[in-house]
């Protein structure tokens, strides 16, 4: 009875955490990110297609990857969007609602997968809180992120081999598969780690496995599902180009930088292929990759990149977090628990790789399956203290998480957008839906792909927010001639004022970089959308009022 | 030759010279002195420019009100931006810089694009697994003296306003420390032998590619 009532208490403690994590994550979830970024709009619109008639934007019946804006999605959070689209519909609602509970119920497996790692009930329940209030996981659980869905099922399925390797029951161990399995068809750095910690799990779990291979029978279903999982991914690596795909965009073998030092084969004399070859080069510039999500700077200070550079910002770690950091490392270091040691040295290696192959400045959206490490980390220090004569420190430290918190909000809600609103396509919702509900009323309506708050740096692909903002029909649009950049008669182009005042019955959406070799009259300017800032970002242009003139 | 080669492994003096000898940094120190020379000839001038720059009012003119705006039409809490967004907020953020000098990828990756060899990096990169595992042991140890003394000096190199090995080779000598620890981490003397060998290979090619970079 006794253990029964302490259960139930820590289910209700539990529930009490899932409850804070949700708070923060569906917040105004529909106002803020202040507009859905392409990746939101092409994942939802996709959904309603799939929805509607079954096929993708292109016309692929029940795609494993969307091609969508030429950048193959992975399916699953595609597919997730689906029921949320039916229940809330085609909204910005709609389409964050899926990853936002996912990101919530990610606190609860991770809560779960401290308790089997070894970690007290207390430190559990607040390693749950650290993660439900860490501003990282906030911010890509607000937007959509495949990233969050896919580390969610990494932490079921570590959460469901652990459980498997206390009760010896194969049922769990095919769901952990199941779950690894589908976290690759989720986000493409799973696609490298699940493997790897795959291969760990087999190494330091290898007696267990091997008892339980000698009766594999028992092992069929695991081995049914990973076959129905897996072997579609191999087909599409190495016959299509869909996986591949995603890979050339961003692998780091792309980046200018290296692209020009690069011999291609062709060396000048045996010194150069010795001293100067492409194995060391490329060797070189990934261990700058790599080494780039060991700096502190990243880690604690300017992580989330909510701001330019120069300007204060926040780490993927709130600043509070370096202290009980580096006491979790100790704590570590002196733990007996070899599984959560080996475990946490694993994934301190292992996670950075994915995120080392593609090219950039170090990315908190393809580095978020390193957040375990952390957590793992933060656990082990809040547990040497709440073992210690120091347990109100923690006050302290929640104290001070909670302001990093607002601090973390007023840069989200402000000025993230008022210096990367163009970035994320700020003001295309408005000027769509205007250019849908006039679209009789002209003949022709352009709209400009090129825009930006201080000068034209953001290309667009506008017809995506047509679709979703307008809700257009997906039947029809299949039937539609794909890459005309038009629809029906919308236009999207870069606006060439000289030429298109001349137009008849003309709307032209234009951003003010458009517009600035020739100003045009001012009554010709029906309606204006401003940044935050009150930069001008569109203006809306009747021709009509120059033939009047 | 025997006893000379097992002295030479179990001792960490040594081990250290040896690895001092195999790091670029330290050969481009040693060969171009009058460039160290007048760099630290420079550093009252330099000294002073980075301060004027870190608390010049321009600062809080620039980045601190990019940081509070508000239009008309769009009002913030006074209270919060001004909490939030203040000169030492922008000193802190700019002082976080520190925290990248001493980040591994500077020593085992970056040259400094003045005295350490260009397009090679200051301490062979096979020392990194190393490193890594000196870190954990000296927190372990409890050993913090090192790492207090890393970020000291990257403190006074934030400061003195020029970041280049000039001023950081003392924060690679003690990286090269920590390495060390590491190796001394493998108990068996032969291991030993083989990383140090591995050590002066990888070296080897860097010096050639050192020269053939410069010719």
């Amino acid at each position: 009875m006794g253990s029964e009532l302490v259960k139930y208490k820590y289910l209700v403690l539990v529930i009490i955490v899932f409850v804070i994590a949700l708070l923060p994550r569906f917040w105004n979830l529909a106002t803020f990110p202040r507009s859905l970024s392409i990746d939101e709009v092409a994942i939802g619109y996709n959904a309603y297609s799939v929805l509607k008639t079954g096929k993708d934007e292109w016309g692929a019946s029940f795609p494993l990857a969307f091609r969508s804006v030429g950048d193959y999605k992975a399916p699953v959070d595609v597919y997730l969007t689906i029921p949320s689209i039916v229940i809330f519909g085609l909204n910005e609602f709609g389409e964050r609602f899926p990853v936002a509970l996912v990101g919530s119920l990610t606190i609860v497996v991770f809560v779960l997968l401290l308790g089997q790692l070894g970690f007290s009930r207390p430190v559990t329940l607040l390693g749950g809180v650290w993660l439900a209030l860490a501003p990282w996981h906030i911010l890509l659980s607000r937007a959509g992120y495949e990233t969050v869905t896919a580390l969610f099922l990494v932490l079921l399925g570590l959460l469901l081999f652990l459980i498997w390797e206390k009760r010896e029951k194969v049922f769990y161990l095919t769901l952990s598969t199941a779950a690894m399995c589908l976290s690759i068809w989720t986000y493409h750095a799973e696609r490298l780690f699940v493997p790897m910690l795959g291969l760990f799990l087999l190494i330091v779990f290898r007696k267990k496995l091997i008892i339980c291979l000698q009766k594999p029978w028992r092992l069929l279903p695991l081995f049914l599902i990973s076959l129905i999982l897996l072997i579609p991914f191999i087909y599409l690596l190495f016959f299509q180009k869909s996986i591949s795909a995603r890979a050339d965009n961003l692998l780091f073998i792309k980046d200018t930088y290296l692209t020009s030092e690069l011999h291609g084969g062709y060396y000048r004399n045996i010194t150069e292929f010795i001293f100067n070859n492409d194995i060391y080069l490329i060797f070189h510039q990934w261990i700058g990759q790599y080494l780039n999500y060991f700096d502190l700077k990243f880690w604690f200070f300017k992580g989330l990149n909510l701001t330019p550079p120069r300007f204060q910002d926040i780490g993927i770690l709130n600043i509070i977090d370096l202290p009980i950091f580096f006491i979790g490392v100790f704590a570590l270091l002196k733990t007996k628990k070899k599984i959560l040691k080996f475990l946490v040295l694993f994934w301190f290696i292992a996670s950075p790789l994915p995120a080392s192959l593609t090219g950039g400045d170090p990315n908190p959206y393809r580095s978020l399956i390193m957040l375990p490490f952390f957590g793992f980390v933060i656990a082990s220090g809040i547990e040497l203290i709440w073992y210690s004569r120091k347990k109100w420190l923690l006050i302290f430290v929640f104290m001070a998480v909670l302001v990093c918190d607002f601090y973390f909000s007023d840069l989200y809600i402000n000025n993230f957008y008022k210096f990367y609103g163009d970035v994320w396509n700020y003001g295309y919702k408005e000027a769509s839906q205007f250019a849908c509900a006039n679209r009789d009323k002209y003949d022709q309506i352009v709209i400009t792909n090129n825009y930006g708050t201080y000068f034209d740096a953001v290309f667009s692909t506008p017809y995506i927010y047509i679709l979703f903002h307008c809700q257009y029909d997906p039947a029809k649009y299949l039937k539609s001639e794909k890459l005309s950049g038009k629809i029906e008669n919308i236009n999207i182009r870069k606006p060439n004022w000289s030429e298109d005042k001349k137009l008849k019955n003309a709307l032209i959406i234009a951003s003010p970089w458009d517009l600035s070799n020739d100003p045009p009259p001012p009554e010709t300017i029906i309606k204006e959308i401003k940044f935050i800032d009150d930069k001008p970002a569109f203006y809306f242009l009747d021709t009509n009022k120059i033939q009047k003139k | 030759m025997r006893q000379i080669l097992e002295r030479l492994i179990n001792s960490k003096a040594k081990i250290f010279f040896i690895l001092l000898l195999c790091t670029p940094m330290f050969w481009g120190i040693i060969l171009q002195p009058n460039k160290l020379i007048n760099e630290w000839k420079q550093t009252p001038v330099s000294f002073k420019i980075k301060i004027d720059q870190l608390f010049h009012d321009q600062q809080e003119g620039f980045f601190v009100a990019q940081l509070r705006w508000d239009t008309p039409s769009y009002h913030r809490s006074y209270r919060q931006t001004h909490f939030f967004y203040s000169l030492a907020t922008v000193i802190i953020s700019e002082a976080s810089d520190t925290l990248s000098l001493i980040s591994p990828k500077r020593y085992f990756q970056m040259d400094d694009g003045y005295i350490s060899p260009p397009k090679i990096e200051p301490l062979p990169v096979v020392l990194f697994p190393f490193w890594l595992a000196g870190v954990f042991f000296l927190i372990k140890t409890k050993r913090y003296l090192v790492f207090v003394a890393s970020f000291g000096l990257a403190v006074i190199t934030f400061v003195l306003g020029h970041i280049n090995f000039c001023y950081l080779f003392p924060i690679a000598l003690i990286n090269l420390y920590i390495a060390n620890e590491g190796i001394f981490l493998i108990s068996s003397p032969k291991k030993r032998a083989y990383v140090l060998i591995l050590t002066v290979f990888y070296s080897t090619y860097l010096l050639g590619r050192t020269l053939w970079v410069v010719s």
